[in-house]
């Protein structure tokens, strides 16, 4: 699992590649940490992310819950059919705003929206 | 080893409402439309042939498992309600004549999982002999408070059978070593604890009532290094995933998608879903099971355990 992370405009783009899972998912928690930064937004680009588990899923929750805290907006994007259908199951997809690609959750961040 | 399951419904009691039987009754016979069922056999056929959530019920008595080992010898996990219909089943053997021998241990003694306990008759069959372990401190006031004549008409000492109270220690050996059985503590209000049975080169790991706080790192590890290739973990899946880590948080239980990431990743051989959350009609608990299917799918096949939903009268041959 790996986490690429860039600046575009007004939000922070975090790629996570690879497995989330309880061995791998720390590593995620670590380096979401400390993102965005003040007066950003976050993109968290999943296309490259092939399993999640009830481990990956406790770090979205987690980031959900701080961007309600510290009032950032958070987008997911780019799921596969695989990430998709376990938010789906966990009964998770009320809890996030879901986009299909990075390039449409920019614009509309950018949009202000 | 013979795992059979007595009671797998969480926290209260669960009898099947009017409701639910007509339902099941009127989904039977609109599947039945257009079937040729004009001989009784016919009729017999179909309706067994339905899933056991149609046809009947996964079950509303609470926590109780029997586990024998292949000498015969009766490890009871918990008095739930669902100890009452053990209690009637073994009267057909030496504990109905006064002579039998068996150790009740417990997980923890909220009511859910105690409150079978004054119905079990075995116990009030002088000659019968129970030795009862616990991991919490003073299991026989416990058991006595319950029984109190405020609350219950036959107290703990009309019970007639010798009754021997034990503290459980991290790990025991029972009936002579022909059964070792090992504890850990639960994350649970009050805490729980649960059990890994060994006995003829078999194991089964009771883990209820229990929340995974954490999903990782050591926490997580200590799990499956106590679940590691278990033949048969009973699991605590009263949550979904969601009720477990957002609504529901610290209420002690846990959920069918953790239960499979720690099954896969302790490399358990069975997984049996337990303590279904009192609240859940049977299709609902059905669709969860589903649900956690889908969520199997994506480990590769080598690495999947078998996963069922616990139903009383289910019996597990080891
Ligand atoms: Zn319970
Ligand atoms: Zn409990």
């Amino acid at each position: 699992m790996t986490t690429e992370v860039v600046q575009q405009g007004p939000a922070i783009i975090a790629r996570v590649q690879g497995r989330v899972d309880a061995y791998t998912s720390p590593a995620l928690d670590v380096a979401l940490a400390t993102l965005p930064g003040a007066g950003q937004h976050l993109i968290l680009d999943l296309s490259g992310a092939d399993y999640l588990s009830s481990a990956g899923l406790r770090v979205l929750l987690g980031l959900a819950k701080r961007a309600r805290a510290e009032g950032f907006q958070l987008r997911l994007s780019g799921l596969g059919p695989a990430v998709a259908e376990v938010l789906e199951i966990a009964g998770f997809v009320p809890l996030f705003e879901i986009r299909d690609t990075e390039a449409s959750a920019l614009a509309e961040l950018a949009a202000g929206g | 080893m013979t795992v059979r399951f007595w009671g797998v419904r969480g926290s209260i009691p669960t009898p099947l409402s009017n409701e639910a039987i007509e339902a099941k009754l009127v989904d039977a016979l609109r599947g039945a439309q257009g079937l040729d069922l004009s001989d009784e056999q016919a009729v017999r056929d179909y309706v067994s042939a339905l899933p056991l959530h149609m046809r009947g019920s996964w079950g509303g008595n609470t926590t109780c498992v029997e586990v024998r080992n292949n000498a015969g010898d009766l490890l009871i996990i918990d008095a739930g309600t669902g100890i009452r219909e053990l209690g009637q089943h073994l009267l057909s053997s030496e504990f109905g004549k006064g002579q039998g021998r068996g150790a009740i241990v417990f997980t923890h003694t909220h009511w859910d999982h105690i409150q079978g306990f004054p119905f079990f008759v075995p116990l009030f069959i002088p000659g019968n002999r129970f030795d009862l372990y616990a991991c919490h401190d003073h299991l026989e006031d416990r058991l006595r408070y319950q029984q109190a004549p405020k609350f219950f008409p036959a107290t703990l000492e009309m019970m007639a059978a010798d009754k021997t109270y034990h503290q459980m220690l991290p790990t025991m050996e029972l009936f002579d070593g022909r059964m070792k059985v090992s504890a850990m503590e639960m994350d649970h209000p009050g805490q729980a604890f649960a059990y890994r049975v060994e006995a003829d080169g078999h194991s089964m790991v009771m883990a209820t009532d229990a929340e995974y706080r954490d999903l990782v790192g050591d926490y997580w590890q200590k799990y499956v290094d106590f679940f590691r290739s278990a033949d048969v973990l009973v699991f605590d899946a009263q949550y979904t995933l969601r009720e477990a880590l957002v609504e529901k948080q610290n209420w002690g239980h846990s959920s069918a998608m953790i239960g499979i990431d720690l099954a896969v990743d302790a490399r358990v051989e069975t997984m049996v879903f337990v303590h279904h959350e009192p609240t859940y009609p049977d299709d609902k608990i059905n669709q969860i099971f589903h649900d956690a299917m889908r969520y199997l799918d994506r480990v590769p096949a080598s690495e999947r355990p078998r996963v069922v939903v616990g139903y009383e009268g289910m019996a597990i041959e080891l």
